[in-house]
Order: C-alpha cells, then sequence, then structure tokens
C-alpha cells in the first residue's frame, strides 16, 4: 500500500517563523514538515507522510481570506495530499478559524481534512458539522496527546473510510445521526444514567446541549442626541502601570476607568496589556482600541447626549464562555444602573 | 460591536456588529495620514452609531 500523503497547515508561531510580529505572514508552503509539522510526523510514523507544511500567518490568514485560501488551494493541487490536517489550534481564535477554512476548502476539494482545537474556541461552533475536529486542551501543554489523537484518524480518513462516531473516534460531535443499534435500550441506558448522575459519578449524556446563547437584540436607539453612551474594550486597555493587574490572558475580571473630561486617550497614560494579539501599535495610539477621540467630538457636535465618563476594560483572549458570561452579566447591571442607553464595545 | 473579526461575533451571536479595520487597530488606520485615520475612525463610530438605531432580528453585520 502506498504511504499517506498528508498536508499539514500551521500558523506562523507553530510553523517556527515568530509570534504576533510575523502574524501578517502571507501563505508559505515548504515540502516536508515543519515546525509543529515534525510533532504529527512522529506521531504518524511510518503510517503516513507530510509531504508539505502550509504556514499562514494568523492575521493574513482571516484579513486576507480570499488571497490566502487561494494560495492553500494551490498548494493543495500541487502536492495531491490524501489529508490534510491543520492545527491543533488550543483556544487560539485567528489560528481555529483559519484551521476551519482550510479543511473547509480541503474538503470542497474532495480532500479529507481534519483539525485539532479546544470545544470552546469560537472555530469549534463555526466548523464542527463540516470538519472533524479532535478536542485539545486550552494551550500547547497538550500537543502531544492531541497530535496522537490526529495521527490515530488519518489513516483511516486517507483510504476514504468513513469515521465512525464522534464518541468512538474521540473527535467533536457534528450534530449526525446515524441509525445504528445500541446494546441496551433507550429506557435501561437513560436510567442508568439517572443512577450514576445520583450517586455523584460520571456519566456520557448521548444529548450533549452546544448551542451558543440566542442574545435578543436590544430595541433601536430613537434619539441619539439625548442618549448616554458607554465604551467598553476587550482589547486589554489599562493606565500605565496597570494597577489592577488585568491578566493579559484568561481573565474573569473587568476594571472601570474614568475617561472623564479627556478629549482622547494618550500613549502617555495608558497602556496595552492584551496576549492575543501584537500590541505595539494600540500602545502608541490607544484610541484603536477605545476610540474615545471620535466619541468626543461626536459628543461635543450633540451628535449624541453624552459619553459615559467610565469606561469598561478586560482582556479578551482565551475567556470561555464561563468566564465571559458573570463579566457581561456585572457590565450591563452596572451600566443600567448608571442609566446608561446604548454601549460601543470594541473587541480586538 | 466593533471587530476586525467579525464572522466570530456574528457567529457568537452578537446582534449589532461593525466591521472593524484591523485585530491590532480596529478603529483606525496608522498606515493613513492622521486626517484620513480620524476620519476613518469617524466612518466606524458613525456606522456603530447609524447600527444602534436600526432595528434587527438576529446578528447582522453593518459595513463603515
Amino acid at each position: 500500500m502506498d504511504t499517506i500523503r498528508v498536508v499539514h497547515f500551521v500558523n506562523q508561531f507553530f510553523g517556527g517563523l515568530g509570534g504576533e510580529e510575523r502574524a501578517h505572514t502571507a501563505v508559505q508552503v515548504q515540502a516536508g514538515p515543519v515546525g509543529s509539522a515534525r510533532a504529527l510526523q512522529h506521531a504518524l510514523g511510518e503510517r503516513a507522510e507530510i509531504v508539505a507544511t502550509i504556514v499562514g500567518g494568523d492575521n493574513y490568514m482571516s484579513e486576507q481570506r480570499e488571497a490566502a485560501l487561494a494560495s492553500v488551494r494551490s498548494a493543495l493541487e500541487e502536492y495531491r495530499p490524501a489529508v490534510v490536517v491543520a492545527g491543533p489550534a488550543f483556544d487560539a481564535g485567528r489560528y481555529g478559524l483559519a484551521c476551519g477554512e482550510v479543511c473547509r476548502l480541503a474538503g470542497q476539494m474532495g480532500i479529507a481534512a481534519l483539525t485539532a482545537m479546544h470545544p470552546q474556541n469560537a472555530a469549534a461552533d463555526m466548523f464542527r458539522r463540516d470538519v472533524p475536529i479532535v478536542p485539545t486542551t486550552l494551550n500547547a501543554t497538550g500537543m502531544a496527546p492531541a497530535m496522537a489523537a490526529l495521527a490515530r484518524l488519518v489513516p483511516k480518513l486517507g483510504v476514504g473510510d468513513e469515521l465512525g462516531s464522534a464518541e468512538a473516534d474521540g473527535y467533536l460531535g457534528r450534530g449526525i445521526r446515524v441509525p445504528g443499534t445500541r446494546s441496551e435500550p433507550a429506557h435501561r441506558r437513560a436510567i442508568a444514567m439517572l443512577h450514576a448522575k445520583l450517586r455523584g459519578e460520571p456519566f456520557i449524556t448521548e444529548l450533549p446541549i452546544y448551542a451558543t446563547e440566542a442574545v435578543a437584540p436590544a430595541a433601536p436607539i430613537a434619539d441619539l442626541s439625548r442618549t448616554t453612551v458607554a465604551l467598553i474594550t476587550t482589547g486589554g486597555l489599562v493606565p500605565k502601570g496597570n494597577p489592577d493587574r488585568l491578566n493579559a490572558a484568561s481573565s474573569r475580571a473587568w476594571y472601570r476607568y474614568s475617561i472623564d473630561g479627556l478629549a482622547a486617550l494618550s500613549a502617555v497614560d495608558w497602556d496595552c496589556v492584551h496576549r492575543g494579539f501584537y500590541t505595539a501599535i494600540v500602545k502608541q495610539n490607544p484610541n484603536y482600541i477605545l476610540p474615545l477621540h471620535v466619541v468626543r467630538q461626536l459628543e461635543q457636535e450633540q451628535v449624541i447626549g453624552r459619553v459615559h465618563p467610565w469606561f469598561f476594560s478586560t482582556s479578551g483572549v482565551g475567556t470561555p464562555d464561563s468566564y465571559a458570561k458573570p463579566i457581561g452579566r456585572e457590565m450591563a447591571a452596572e451600566l443600567k444602573q448608571a442609566g446608561v442607553d446604548a454601549a460601543l464595545l470594541v473587541a480586538t | 460591536m466593533i471587530s476586525a473579526l467579525h464572522a466570530i461575533a456574528l457567529n457568537g451571536g452578537a446582534p449589532r456588529v461593525i466591521h472593524g479595520a484591523r485585530i491590532e487597530h480596529v478603529c483606525g488606520n496608522p498606515g493613513l495620514t492622521p486626517e484620513m485615520d480620524h476620519a476613518y475612525g469617524r466612518r466606524i463610530v458613525q456606522t456603530a452609531l447609524a447600527a444602534i438605531q436600526s432595528d434587527v432580528s438576529g446578528p447582522t453585520l453593518f459595513e463603515p
């Protein structure tokens, strides 16, 4: 049997090019395994060969989406792999998005594809129906098991077999129901689960609920000139020195800072501690993640009634829903109490 | 919500999403002249203000 040809997609960091400062790197294709693709090749052993590694910068992949995917397409046409593997992206949002896009493209080209990321990566929900996604830890400490899990599925996909159920083959459910029989009828399984739950023992549900929460849109503002507008950012904006020690990632906390009387944010007084993007530009001009310079002008022109004297800040990166929800609830409650009518939230 | 990663925002269920410039400079573009940069930031914020005056039934993208 011929060796299974694999093309691996990684971002600039896992491709060994560099961090945020290289996030704009255009798609590069290199023969053989490069960067973390070497770990995948190790996990694959003799079962498959990584014939090429595609490296794409996080920002490039999302901001130049069409050009990026065109480059990926031509690389796949050139190397004709049986399987495309992307990631693992762990909890990295941009990387997860790129992995999903690359796998979806491969699928459209008739090439089997799979990726890996944390189940709460925003991209997991976007792509799980189209692409098998192996669940990983939040960060790269789980690289080895993630690669092993990916490598297990490659031979199956490489010979054109369908994957087994999500449960059996260890990927996130795609929401596909396959008719079949289980060893026990439903009522016995349900009672067994209930018993396990009542005894505080672990059990595996047959109906996991993954739906993102639906947010009812707020009613539109009728008269902007009488409206109090608040500013919020998830860009990790803090006063110089970060007095509250806002975490650079995975923050459970948020803070309020006064912008009373300020016409704009100055680089002298403000800093950016966010871990998830290249922050040098915002450090020079914090208004890019909290546009006070413009909002204040619109206040003076009486386009809006007034700017709320406090802005809210947190670091929106590596933030699971379970952290984000209380933050959102607390912010909303405070704005409501302060009589704020609308909020502009800038997310990096 | 103003974001350069608008696809994630929309998928997450944000009702009013404004397409920001880029991840590292959501509300402007340091590559422009200061005047044009300011005008661009103003256009993004004005789009956001138009969005909060618009009736939407679900996640909706607004282009500055």
